[in-house]
């Protein structure tokens, strides 16, 4: 019988460590899916996500199974990241207000004047040259399938920084797109 | 106007993933918990002989205690609380200087060997009912009881 993330998860703080290996099977193309489009090669994606699934069961004793399994999991390989980074540069999650963006960007109808198949390779490539803190929020958001207030406790930021960095982040992509096009 | 942007997004062309990364996932948690069970098995180790330590060279030393005789007798327990009853501030002052007597009495009944036995014993058990703890909380947390845990 298929067992849903919360039984799995009391099973494995009971100290049943196939339950643990179980979650392993079902959520790890996911989590890989997730950090490959921050992590800057495959490799690095890889061993984050080992990492990840480590750091999960030396601390599964934090994870509730009245809370979804995943978001856990995905503020553990996020923080494993931003900790990677910050050896190389600063991440800045910092609160970036709740200004607004001109939303005229988000009407453009670009769209129609692409491939949908061909936009959505030339998206991947976009993502990759966007910055740091966009990335992880769009890989939450779009590859992790996380909701605003989600990303906003994976990443310990309020729920308007995510809102700001997710629109910012597709207006980039939107000009990169354009700029592509032209 | 529908934001196509947003479906592309969610549908965003990915590498797949390597075939065999569960599998090493998997290989290194084993790797892991045989780590962690074997510093638990040592711990465990540890701490047995450091209570059998304890209690060997505290058993000699415990048998001649005589500071013992003065604490739990039921009488005596009646009039502390008759005392407690009548002027609690002196009887308090009372229970409290006879238990650093007592406590300095069983110090030197024990000597050096027995201090060090009791020492080692209390520790080992302390560490014991510490490392006990975690287990109890899962068990509680994950609504199991201990004795169904143990079945």
């Amino acid at each position: 019988m298929e067992q849903d993330d919360p039984s799995l998860v009391r099973q494995a703080l009971a100290g049943d460590p196939s339950a643990f290996d179980r979650l392993v099977e079902i959520h790890t193309a996911r989590l890989f899916r997730l950090v490959r489009r921050f992590a800057p090669d495959e490799g690095e994606a890889e061993s984050l996500v080992q990492e990840a699934w480590l750091r999960a069961w030396q601390h599964r004793r934090r994870c509730s199974p009245d809370r979804p399994f995943f978001p856990w999991l995905a503020s553990i390989a996020t923080n494993l990241t931003r900790d990677a980074w910050r050896k190389r540069r600063p991440l800045d999650f910092a609160d970036v207000g709740d200004e607004i963006d001109s939303a005229a960007a988000d009407e453009v109808p670009l769209e129609a004047r692409l491939e949908a198949d061909e936009a959505r390779a030339r998206l991947a490539n976009g993502v990759r040259g966007l910055r740091p803190e966009w990335r992880v929020v769009i890989a939450l958001r779009y590859d992790g399938g996380l909701g605003y207030a989600e990303i906003a406790a994976v990443l310990g930021v309020p729920l308007n920084t995510v809102r700001t960095h997710l629109r910012r982040a597709r207006a980039a992509l939107r000009r990169f797109l354009e700029e592509e096009n032209a | 106007m529908p934001d196509r942007l947003d479906a592309w997004l969610s549908e965003m062309s990915s590498p797949p993933m390597p075939a065999d990364l569960g599998a090493r996932v998997r290989a290194r948690l084993r790797g892991q918990r045989a780590r962690e069970a074997w510093r638990r098995r040592a711990g465990d180790a540890a701490l047995l002989v450091a209570s059998l330590t304890g209690a060997v060279a505290l058993w000699p030393q415990a048998r001649a205690i005589t500071a013992w005789d003065s604490v739990g007798a039921l009488d005596a327990s009646a009039n502390w609380l008759a005392n407690l009853a009548a002027a609690p501030a002196p009887a308090v002052w009372q229970t409290a200087r006879s238990a650093l007597d007592g406590a300095a009495g069983i110090a030197a009944d024990l000597g050096p060997a027995g201090l060090l036995g009791s020492i080692l014993l209390a520790v080992s058990l302390s560490a014991w009912l510490l490392r006990l703890l975690p287990r109890l909380e899962d068990a509680g947390a994950t609504g199991i009881s201990i004795q169904g845990a143990g079945t």
